[in-house]
């Protein structure tokens, strides 16, 4: 359903334009107002694909989301803080002990790492080839 | 084992901790060979990308399970992008992290490549180990300009007479074999490459034979055969069989004309087959239907031809200031019940310089190889004909298209008057001098004093029906007993003068001799 996923992109669109601007097109107002349209344009059986799409692309937005991850508890601060300087804002740090040591961090598509785990499989690659 | 560990613990104590950055993506579904992926908004079209099971699991299975598997990025979209997936797809998983290589598809290509059997990836398939001493090379580029190019002008002998008679062929040229299944057309690609060994090693082509949606039971034969007549070590196979994912036989002509051009670069010769475009054609349906792109003709997608053309485009003759060096390619297309007029086959004839037309009517009444004198051509080939076939084939093509005509009339012979009755059975004994059983190319001398010999009336003294055994009885007594003759031809390429004069003696002893 393309006509479906156009139309939850742009609501998701008109959302984050909104909140950017600080316009008070609140996300109920933008709802109503699509919803007026889909009326007018008789395409209200495109509401609940559109809902649907909207569902997917939240999942897709929390799947990018900024997030670090730790191999200790102890290095979380610091992973915070250097993920930061990369631009990638978390509120906290997961700790993930498959990482061995260090961190990692990920958001939009960017990731940065910097776990011990990621170096030991390069190394045992590495080491295979030559 | 002692020196692995040993440098395992010098690398683990140079290891520093430091952050790489990277573009990666998520895989949102996967399936049919296709991955969706969301992120990769950087990606660009035909970009490599690797998808990561070492992400998520501990360090013990991401070590277990270290093998790459790499994807292709094929549509970009607005909130992510497709890729077909180049590897075991059942490794992949929804929410697997999918890293940008930031290279388009390479494939390795090198002299280390000759001999050797390879997937479309340039990966060996063969058990004899890795392949060293290779280059990266993009597998999509442009093909060479006009200014880069010069006319085709060097013949490339296929050792079959009909073919190097009638529809010659150019180093550079781009000549199609098409015809239904089972008719031959494999078997005049591979007579080809075996014939490439008659040539001088200086100017012997490098034969690359790219099998595409084959049997692997086909390939490991025409392999084994290759092998044993000693044609691999001048020929490379890259093999996408049956059993592959659509994108490998999608891929595999490309990887084979990126070897070839390889060559070609280097100023040699080589000489590509694809095996066959119908099955690509099919693969890439299959492949475009999966990413939803929208279907046309045959529910093939709208840049089908392009699929071709930018294929074939890439065979060419340099110029001198290039190298000189050519990529032949004779691509071969699966008609259904000789219907030439199909989608694929009418695209594939119109980018071609021409077309070697097989018949299964003719395969059944025992001709080979079967080809269609009439609706064969070969459009740049003549230019690039030897002064002596040029002077023996001048008329055959027409006499053959005239006795195709007067065949009908073969069942009334009693009552045919002398002159009608003579040019069927001149047609006739040419039919049986152009008969040639699989794995047997001629050299290109033997050819023309063959074809000589039939044109000059040398044959005439045998039955029509004999006249298959006559030539091969001839063939032998030529290299017997005129050994000298044959080199003058291959050496001077003309028969005029003092070699024609010997060739007839040569031929009025032989004459003598059967008389």
């Amino acid at each position: 359903m393309t006509l479906a996923r156009d139309y939850a992109q742009a609501l998701v669109n008109a959302a984050h334009t909104a909140e950017k601007e600080s316009t008070k097109a609140e996300p109920k107002k933008l709802v109503a107002q699509l919803v007026k349209h889909l009326e007018t344009t008789g395409r209200m059986k495109l509401l609940p694909h559109i809902v649907r799409e909207l569902g997917r692309l939240e999942a897709q937005e929390k799947k990018l989301a900024p997030q670090v991850e730790v191999a200790h508890q102890k290095d979380a601060a610091h992973a915070l803080a250097a993920a930061a300087k990369h631009g990638i804002h978390a509120n906290e740090a997961r700790v993930n002990h498959t990482l061995v040591q260090g961190w990692r961090a990920s958001s939009k598509g960017t990731l940065l790492d910097a776990s011990a785990k990621r170096q030991l499989v390069e190394l045992y690659k590495k080491v295979l080839t030559h | 084992m002692e020196s692995i560990i040993k440098r395992i613990e010098e690398e683990i104590s140079a290891l520093t901790p430091n952050v790489q950055e990277e573009e990666t993506g998520i895989v949102r579904t996967a399936g049919d060979g296709i991955a969706e992926i969301d992120g990769l908004q950087n990606a660009i079209m035909t970009e490599m990308v690797l998808f990561d099971p070492s992400f998520d699991g501990s360090l013990e299975d991401a070590i277990k399970d270290a093998d790459p598997i790499y994807g292709l990025v094929l549509n970009l979209e607005e909130d992510g992008v497709r890729a077909v997936i180049l590897g075991d797809a059942s490794r992949v998983y929804e929410g697997m992290r999918v890293r940008r290589l930031g290279r388009l598809l390479s494939i390795p290509v090198g002299d280390a490549l000759v001999g050797r059997v390879v997937n479309a990836l340039g990966e060996p398939v063969d058990g004899k180990g890795p392949i060293a001493g290779t280059k990266l090379m993009p597998i999509e580029h442009e093909a060479y300009g006009v200014m880069d190019r010069s006319p085709v002008n060097v013949p490339l002998h296929t050792g079959i007479k009909a073919i190097d008679a009638m529809i010659p062929i150019g180093r550079g040229q781009r000549e199609l074999i098409i015809g239904d299944r089972g008719v031959g057309k494999t078997t005049i690609a591979i007579d080809t490459i075996l014939n490439q060994k008659s040539e001088p090693e200086a100017t012997r082509p490098i034969c690359i034979y790219v099998a595409i949606g084959q049997k692997e039971s086909k390939t490991a034969k025409i392999v084994a055969s290759l092998e044993e007549s000693g044609a691999m070590a001048y020929t490379i196979v890259v093999t996408a069989p049956a059993s592959s994912p659509a994108a490998f036989q999608f891929l595999a002509p490309f990887a084979g004309a990126t070897i070839g051009e390889h060559f070609m670069e280097q100023g040699k010769d080589a000489l590509v087959i694809y095996d066959d475009l119908s099955k690509q054609a099919v693969a890439y349906r299959q492949m475009a239907l999966l990413l939803r792109r929208p279907p046309g003709r045959e529910a093939y997608p709208g840049d089908v031809f392009y699929l071709h053309s930018r294929l074939l485009e890439r065979a060419a003759k340099l110029s001198k200031e290039k190298g000189g060096g050519s990529l032949t390619a004779l691509p071969i297309i699966e008609t259904q019940e000789g219907d030439i007029s199909a989608y694929i086959p009418t695209n594939v004839i119109s980018i071609t310089d021409g077309q070697i037309f097989l018949l299964a009517d003719l395969f059944n009444k025992g001709q080979r190889p079967a080809i269609d004198v009439g609706n064969s051509v070969s459009r740049v080939g003549s230019s690039a004909q030897t002064k002596a076939m040029k002077k023996v084939s001048g008329k055959i093509k027409l006499e053959l298209a005239q006795f195709r005509e007067l065949e009908a009339f073969m069942q009334f012979s009693s009552d045919l008057d002398a002159e009608t009755k003579k040019r069927i059975d001149s047609g006739q004994r040419m039919t049986q001098v152009l008969n040639q059983s699989e794995g047997h190319p001629l050299p290109f001398e033997m050819e023309a004093a063959v074809i000589f010999a039939a044109v000059n009336g040398y044959l005439d003294s045998f039955d029509p029906s004999q006249t298959s055994s006559a030539e091969q009885r001839l063939q032998d007594f030529l290299m017997r007993e005129a050994k000298d003759v044959l080199a003058q031809i291959k050496e001077t390429k003309n028969i005029d003068g003092d070699v024609e004069a010997s060739l007839r003696a040569a031929l009025d002893k032989f004459a003598e001799r059967v008389a």
